[in-house]
C-alpha cells in the first residue's frame, strides 16, 4: 500500500489519506482501516440505465468515481477482494445523492478515505503499518496428515487457506494395497492442487518469484509426501517443481489441522528461516502468556474484564506490560465498543506498555480471540481481581467473530 | 446380426466382414495361459463338486463360459445334475452374449417347460429369431439351432378363446392380473444402482403402522396356545381365498417338485434377494414359488425381467388368461387377505414395514419380554417360508442361546520401542494365528532389510512406512483365540505423534495390555513419555482392567528385583490414575524370545517367577456387561473397500444389536445403507452384538462415510452436537484454547468456549464458577464448541488434545445441535 496524500490533522484526527493498493494482502488492510460511517471516494463501475424517447431502455457501464457514505463493508479472504457498500455522498451525473452502491476496491487504483470520527490512534497506527514497505515475510505452507491437507498462504498480516483437501485412506490391512494406492492418489491430489494454487508452471508465473514452501505434519506425512514431489519432479522433468525443491521445509507439527500453523511458525525450523516476523513474534508473546498463566505467577491476565482491571491498575505499563489485541475489536460494529478499546490502548500508551494488534487472520489472533480477543502481560503481579458480579463475565466464547 | 449387417453394407461395404471374422478368430483360440487356467480350474471345480457326476468336457465348458469363476461354474454343475439330469448342457461359449441370447439360453434350460409350448402356441404363431451369425458362431455349428430359436418380444400367445368371457370393460376383479415383479437380483436403477430409498417420513408412517398392529396384538387377550391356532387357522383361511383367486389361484395348483429346483440359483443365494419384507413371511406365502408362465417370456421381457427361468403351467386356458403376467408382475396378491386390491396394505406399505422391521429389532426385544409367545409367533411368522435377507432373528435372544465364548478385545499400549507388536507378533505365533512360515518369510525379509530384530513386529506393522522406520503407525487388528476366550487385538502405536490412533484403538477396546520394557534408563523414559499418557488415556476412555507386561526380561537377566521395582512404581501411578489394584496384573515377559508368554519361562534366572503366563492373564478377563437392548451404535474405524463388497466398514458396536438386512442411518452425514453381510474376527456370521468388533459390508449405499462417523439404527440416529458440556479431568491446564475433540475414531478441531466451573473431584460439587484456568489433576466443567458436528451422546468420553499432549479427558453431560 502506497500513501498518496495525507493531510490528517493530529490533534482531532480529521482529515483525508489518499491510497494506493499495490498487492492483494491490501484489501486486508483496507477492510481493517474501512468502518461504517466512513467516507470513501474510489472509482466505481456503476449501471446507468437511460430511457429513450420512445420508451425503450438502454443499459451502460460507466466507470465513475464515487463518493460513498459506506454502509458496510465484505471481505473475501480466499479471494482478497473488498465490497464496500454505501451511499452516494456526493451526487454526480450517474449516480444521484443517497443511491446506493456497492464497490470492488480495485488493485493499483487509488481510493480516498475520510473517517467519520476522525483518525484516531489506532487508524493511525493501522495506517503507518499498512505503508510500511519493507520486505516482508510470504511463505505457502502445507499442514496436512494422512487423509487431510490444508494449503494456506501466510503473510505477515493473514494467513489465507486456499485449499483443503480431504482422502480416504483405507488403514492397513493384511494383503491389500488400498493403503498404497491411496496415499499415491492423495499425494497427487495434493501436487495438483498446490500445483494450481502457487500457478509455478503457467507461462506468467516470474521465475526468480518462488515463495518458501512449509510442509509440516505429525509422523511422516510430510517427509512422504515430499519424496513423491521429488520423484514426480524428476520423472517428469517438471522444470518450476524442481526449482521449487530447494526452497521446501519440512517440519512437525502435533495434528493435520489448520490450527497446527502456530506451532510450525514458532519452531525452530522455520524462525530459522523466518526471523522475526510478526506472526513469529506474536506467536511467541501468546505462548510466553500462556506459559505465565500455567505458572500461575499473576502476570498474564486475558479476557476483557480481566484486563481492564489490570490497566486500570497500571499493571501493564512501561517496563514489560505489553497489550496484545486481536484487530477483531476494533472492526466492531458497534462504535462506542471500537472507542473503549481505542481508549485502552491509549491508556496503555500512555502508561508506556506495548500494544501488539494481533492479526485475528493468524492463528495466534485466532487463539488470542478465544481467549476473549484481549490479554495482557503485566510488569507486576496481580494475584486478585475481585469479580463485581459473579455472573458478570461474558462466555468468552461469545466474543469469537469470524 | 442380419439387420445390422445391412445397415453395416449400407455405409460401408467393409464393415462387417472384418469386425467381425476379427472377432471370432479371436475369441477361438484358447492362449496356454487359457489352457493352463482352465486346467486349474477345473481341478479345483472337482474337488468342490465333490461326487457329483459330470464329465470333463462340462466343466471344461462352464468354466470357460463363466470366465474361469469356479464358484459359478460349481453352482452351475451342481444345479445341472440336480433336477432331473439333462444331457450334458453344451454352454453356448461366446463371450459377447447379448442379454437376448441369455434369456434365449434360459428359456431353453426349462425342460418340463418345453414340451407345453407347441400346446400352447402353435408353431406357425412363433416367429423366430436367429441370432446373428457370426464368425464365432460358425465354429459352433454343433449349437443346437432349434435351441436358438425362441420368441420375439411378447406375441400374444393365446387362442381367441382364451378372452371369452372377459368383457371389454369393467373387468371383474377375480380376473385382473396382479402383476408382480420378482427381480433375482436386489433391484437397480437403469444402470444397476441402488433401488430407490424410502423416504424418512414414509418410513415413519410404517414405523407408526406397525407400532399400532403391535400393540393391537398385545392387547389381545387369547390364551397364547390359542393364539396360535388362530394364527394357524387364519393362514389356512387366507389361503382358501386367495384360492379361488384369478391370478391367486395359481397357487392352488400343485407344482411338480423340480420346477422349484429350476431355480437353486434363488435358494443358494438369497443374499442377493431385496429388502426384507415382514408382511411376505406369512404362511400365505409359502406356495409363491410355482407362479408360473403361461407362455414362456418373450426374450425381451426375460432381459427385462432379469432373467426368472419360466415355470412350467399345468392350468386352465381361463387361469392363463388371468395370471399372463404373472411372473413378471404379480406383486402383491398374495398378501391380500380379500380380493379387494385395496383392502390389504399397499405395495408400497409392505416395503415400508419390511425396511421397518429391518430396523425394528427394538421394538421386537420389547415385545418378546412383555409376551414370549406373541414372540415366538411374531419369530414364527418372520422365519416362516421368508426367502428374504432380512432373518428378523431376535439377536439378543439368539446371543443368549448361542452361550458363545467369551470374545474380548484389547489394546496394547506403551512408549514407542518398549516391544508392543513383537510382543503381539510372538503371541500370535505362540498361539498358532499365524503360520511360521510367514514369520519365516518375514524373518528373510527383515533380515534383508537389515532389521532382523523386528521380523515379529512386522507382524502387526504392514505399510512400508512402518517397516521401513520400525514404528507402529496406525493400529492393526488381529484375532486369535485360547480355549476359554475369543480375542481382537488392537496394536496401538507408541510414538507420540499417533496418539490419535492410539486413542482411535483404545476407544475400541474392553482391556489395555499395558507394555514396559525393563531395561535400565527405557522405563524410566517412558514412564516421563507414552507409558504415563498412554496410561491415563485408556483410564479416562473407561477401561478399567489392565495387564501390565514387563518387557524385555531377558535384557534384564531376569531379575526379580527389578521386576519388583517396577511393578511398585507403576502401581503406585497407576492406582494414583485411578486403576483399581485388583484390576492390574503384573507378568513379566521377553516378547523376542517368547519367554513366560503361553509356556512359562525356560530361563534358569527366571525360575523365581510362579506367577501366570501373559495368555492366562489374559483369559482372567471377565466379559463386562454390554447394553444390547440400547439402539444400535457403531463408531466406525475404518472405511475400505473388499473384494465382492463395495464398502465395508470397521469398528466396535458401542451398544445394540445388528444383522443382516438392517438399515443403517450414518451420523454425522445422515448417508443411508443396508448390513449385506457382517463379519466378526474373520468369520462370517448371521449377527453382532454390542461389544464385538465387526466387519460390516454395506450395500445400498447412498451417501459418504468416513472414520469417526457412528453407525446407528435408522430411527434411532445419534444427536449431532456442534456444542456441548463436559466433565474433564485435566491433565495439562485448560484454559479457553483450540483443542482436538477425540471422540472414539474421531478427531474434530474445536475449541474450549468456556470454562464453567471447577469440580470437587469426589463429590462433584462445584467449588468455584468460571475460573481463570483449570489446573492439571482438577475436575471442571467446560463447554466446547466443535467446528464440525460431531456424533455425541450424553455419557459418551472425549479427549481433548493441544500441540501434540493430551490435555484433558472426560465424560460428555450436555449436547447442543
Amino acid at each position: 500500500m502506497r500513501l498518496i496524500k495525507q493531510d490528517i490533522i493530529q490533534r482531532d484526527g480529521s482529515g483525508t489519506a489518499t491510497l494506493f493498493p499495490e498487492e492483494p494482502e491490501d484489501m486486508w488492510h483496507a477492510y481493517n482501516l474501512i468502518r461504517a460511517g466512513d467516507l470513501l471516494r474510489a472509482s466505481a463501475v456503476r449501471r446507468v440505465t437511460t430511457e429513450g424517447n420512445n420508451g425503450n431502455t438502454t443499459s451502460k457501464r460507466i466507470h465513475t468515481t464515487l463518493t460513498l457514505r459506506v454502509t458496510g463493508t465484505d471481505f473475501d479472504p480466499a479471494a482478497s477482494q473488498l465490497h464496500v457498500s454505501g451511499r452516494v455522498a456526493e451526487q454526480n451525473e450517474y449516480a444521484p445523492l443517497g443511491g446506493h452502491h456497492t464497490l470492488d476496491l480495485e488493485l493499483r487504483r487509488q481510493f480516498t478515505l475520510e473517517k467519520k470520527d476522525g483518525w484516531d490512534s489506532v487508524a493511525i497506527g493501522m495506517l503507518q503499518e499498512m505503508v510500511n514497505t519493507q520486505a516482508r515475510a510470504q511463505v505457502w505452507a502445507i499442514v496436512m496428515a494422512e487423509g487431510q491437507a490444508n494449503i494456506c498462504y501466510v503473510t505477515e498480516h493473514q494467513t489465507v487457506l486456499h485449499q483443503r483437501i480431504t482422502g480416504n485412506i483405507p488403514k492397513k490391512r493384511a494383503q491389500t494395497g488400498e493403503h498404497d494406492k491411496a496415499t499415491g492418489k492423495f499425494h497427487a491430489q495434493i501436487l495438483e492442487a498446490l500445483l494450481r494454487v502457487l500457478d509455478i508452471a503457467s507461462p506468467t508465473a516470474v521465475p526468480g518469484d518462488l515463495k518458501p514452501l512449509l510442509i509440516a505434519s505429525p509422523g511422516f506425512s510430510a517427509q512422504n509426501f515430499v519424496n513423491y514431489m521429488k520423484s514426480y519432479a524428476q520423472t517428469n522433468t517438471h522444470k518450476p517443481l524442481l526449482a521449487l525443491l530447494p526452497k521446501i521445509t519440512v517440519a512437525h507439527t502435533s495434528t493435520g489441522h489448520l490450527a497446527a500453523l502456530s506451532e510450525v511458525l514458532k519452531s525452530p525450523e522455520v524462525t530459522a528461516k523466518l526471523s522475526n516476523t510478526k506472526f513469529g513474534r506474536d506467536a511467541a508473546l501468546l505462548d510466553r502468556m500462556y506459559e505465565s498463566i500455567r505458572k500461575d505467577d499473576g502476570k498474564a491476565w486475558y479476557g476483557p474484564k480481566e484486563v481492564e482491571a489490570c490497566v486500570d491498575k497500571g499493571a501493564v505499563g512501561r517496563g514489560g506490560g505489553i497489550l496484545l489485541i486481536t484487530n477483531s475489536l476494533f472492526r466492531a460494529q458497534d462504535v462506542a465498543e471500537r472507542n473503549h478499546w481505542v481508549a485502552l490502548v491509549d491508556k496503555v500508551k500512555a502508561e508506556g506498555g506495548e500494544i501488539r494488534i494481533v492479526s485475528s487472520s493468524h492463528e495466534s489472533g485466532k487463539r488470542l480471540e478465544a481467549l476473549g480477543g484481549v490479554a495482557a502481560l503485566l510488569t507486576y503481579p496481580v494475584y486478585e481481581i475481585e469479580d463485581e458480579e459473579e455472573e458478570g463475565r461474558a462466555d468468552v466464547g461469545e466474543v469469537w467473530a469470524p | 446380426m442380419s439387420h445390422r449387417r445391412v445397415k453395416g453394407v449400407s455405409y460401408d461395404g467393409d464393415y462387417d466382414g472384418d469386425d467381425y471374422d476379427d472377432d471370432g478368430g479371436d475369441e477361438n483360440v484358447i492362449s496356454p495361459e487359457d489352457r493352463e487356467q482352465l486346467r486349474l480350474g477345473a481341478v479345483e471345480v472337482r474337488r468342490q463338486l465333490g461326487d457329483v457326476a459330470v464329465t470333463d468336457k462340462e466343466v471344461l465348458d462352464a468354466l470357460w463360459y463363466y470366465y474361469f469363476d469356479t464358484d459359478k461354474t460349481v453352482s452351475y454343475l451342481k444345479n445341472l445334475r440336480k433336477p432331473t439330469p439333462k444331457p450334458a448342457t453344451k454352454k453356448p461359449k461366446e463371450k459377447k452374449e447379448t442379454p437376448f441370447d441369455k434369456a434365449a439360453a434360459a428359456a431353453q434350460k426349462n425342460p418340463v417347460g418345453e414340451p407345453l409350448l407347441p400346446k400352447m402356441r402353435p408353431p406357425e404363431m412363433r416367429p423366430t429369431y436367429c441370432p446373428p451369425e457370426t464368425g464365432r458362431l460358425e465354429k459352433h455349428r454343433k449349437l443346437d439351432r432349434a435351441r436358438m430359436t425362441f420368441p420375439l418380444p411378447f406375441v400374444n400367445p393365446l387362442p381367441a378363446s382364451a378372452y371369452f368371457d372377459i368383457p371389454l370393460g369393467k373387468v371383474p376383479r377375480q380376473l385382473n392380473a396382479n402383476l408382480i415383479h420378482m427381480p433375482m437380483y436386489p433391484p437397480g436403477g437403469l444402470l444397476g444402482g441402488a433401488p430407490p430409498k424410502v423416504s424418512k417420513l414414509a418410513a415413519l408412517a410404517a414405523a407408526k403402522k406397525k407400532k399400532i398392529e403391535e400393540e393391537k396384538k398385545v392387547a389381545a387377550p387369547a390364551a397364547p396356545a390359542t393364539d396360535r391356532a388362530i394364527a394357524l387357522l387364519d393362514r389356512l383361511t387366507l389361503h382358501k381365498e386367495n384360492a379361488p383367486g384369478s391370478s391367486v389361484s395359481l397357487r392352488s395348483v400343485p407344482l411338480p417338485e423340480p420346477a422349484v429346483q429350476q431355480r437353486p440359483k434363488r435358494a443358494s443365494s438369497p443374499s442377493k434377494e431385496p429388502a426384507p419384507d415382514t408382511k411376505r413371511s406369512k404362511p400365505t406365502e409359502a406356495p409363491r414359488a410355482p407362479r408360473a408362465l403361461s407362455a414362456a417370456p418373450s426374450s425381451f421381457a426375460m432381459a427385462l425381467f432379469v432373467g426368472r427361468p419360466p415355470v412350467p403351467d399345468v392350468r386352465s386356458p381361463n387361469q392363463q388368461a388371468g395370471s399372463m403376467f404373472s411372473p413378471c408382475f404379480s406383486y402383491t396378491s398374495e398378501l391380500f387377505a380379500e380380493h379387494n386390491p385395496f383392502a390389504g396394505p399397499s405395495p408400497d406399505d409392505i416395503v415400508l414395514n419390511a425396511q421397518k422391521g429391518a430396523k425394528g429389532k427394538a421394538t421386537k426385544g420389547n415385545a418378546a419380554k412383555q409376551e414370549p409367545d406373541l414372540a415366538q409367533g411374531v419369530a414364527e411368522l418372520a422365519l416362516e417360508g421368508s426367502p428374504k435377507k432380512h432373518k428378523n432373528l431376535n439377536v439378543v435372544e439368539e446371543y443368549k442361546k448361542a452361550n458363545m465364548k467369551h470374545s474380548a478385545s484389547f489394546v496394547v499400549i506403551g512408549h514407542v520401542d518398549h516391544g508392543k507388536s513383537t510382543l503381539m507378533g510372538r503371541l500370535l505365533l505362540e498361539l498358532g494365528a499365524i503360520d511360521t512360515k510367514a514369520v519365516d518369510k518375514l524373518r528373510h525379509q527383515s533380515k534383508k532389510a537389515g532389521k532382523a530384530s523386528f521380523a515379529l513386529a512386522w507382524v502387526m506393522d504392514s505399510t512400508p512406512d512402518e517397516r521401513s522406520r520400525g514404528v507402529t503407525v496406525d493400529v492393526a487388528t488381529n484375532y486369535f483365540e485360547t480355549p476359554k476366550t475369543r480375542f481382537t487385538i488392537l496394536d496401538a502405536p507408541g510414538h507420540r505423534d499417533f496418539i490419535p490412533n492410539m486413542i482411535a484403538g483404545a476407544s475400541q477396546a474392553d482391556f489395555a495390555v499395558l507394555v514396559v520394557d525393563a531395561g535400565t534408563n527405557s522405563f524410566e523414559s517412558g514412564l516421563r513419555g507414552q507409558t504415563k499418557e498412554h496410561a491415563l488415556l485408556v483410564r479416562s476412555l473407561g477401561v478399567t482392567r489392565l495387564v501390565v507386561a514387563v518387557n524385555k526380561m531377558d535384557m534384564a537377566n531376569w531379575a526379580e528385583e527389578r521386576f519388583t521395582e517396577i511393578s511398585q512404581q507403576l502401581s503406585a501411578f497407576l492406582t494414583a490414575a485411578g486403576f483399581a489394584p485388583k484390576n492390574v496384573s503384573f507378568i513379566p515377559v521377553a516378547g523376542l524370545r517368547g519367554d513366560n508368554i503361553a509356556a512359562a519361562p525356560t530361563a534358569p534366572e527366571a525360575a523365581w517367577y510362579k506367577g501366570p503366563t501373559l495368555v492366562a492373564a489374559l483369559d482372567a478377563a471377565e466379559p463386562s456387561a454390554q447394553a444390547l437392548e440400547a439402539p444400535l451404535r457403531l463408531t466406525v474405524a475404518e472405511v475400505f473397500r473388499q473384494a465382492a463388497h463395495p464398502t465395508s466398514i470397521a469398528g466396535r458396536i458401542d451398544s445394540g444389536t445388528m444383522q443382516p438386512g438392517d438399515a443403517l442411518v450414518i451420523a454425522p452425514s445422515g448417508a443411508t445403507a443396508t448390513v449385506r453381510a457382517i463379519d466378526i474376527g474373520g468369520k462370517s456370521s448371521a449377527w453382532a452384538v454390542a461389544g464385538q468388533i465387526a466387519v460390516v459390508h454395506l450395500g445400498e449405499l447412498e451417501g459418504n462415510i468416513k472414520v469417526g462417523d457412528v453407525a446407528c439404527a435408522a430411527g434411532a440416529v445419534v444427536q449431532v452436537a456442534h456444542r456441548f458440556t463436559v466433565k474433564i479431568l485435566a491433565f495439562e491446564h485448560v484454559l479457553p484454547m483450540f483443542v482436538d475433540v477425540m471422540r472414539g475414531t474421531a478427531g474434530v478441531a474445536g475449541r474450549v468456549a468456556g470454562l464453567v466451573a471447577t469440580l470437587d473431584k469426589a463429590s462433584g460439587a462445584v467449588v468455584r464458577k468460571k475460573p481463570r484456568v483449570v489446573p492439571p489433576g482438577q475436575v471442571a466443567r467446560v463447554t466446547v464448541v466443535v467446528d464440525e458436528g460431531v456424533p455425541l451422546e450424553v455419557g459418551w468420553r472425549v479427549v481433548l488434545r493441544a500441540e501434540g499432549q493430551s490435555v484433558a479427558a472426560g465424560l460428555v453431560e450436555g449436547v447442543e445441535e
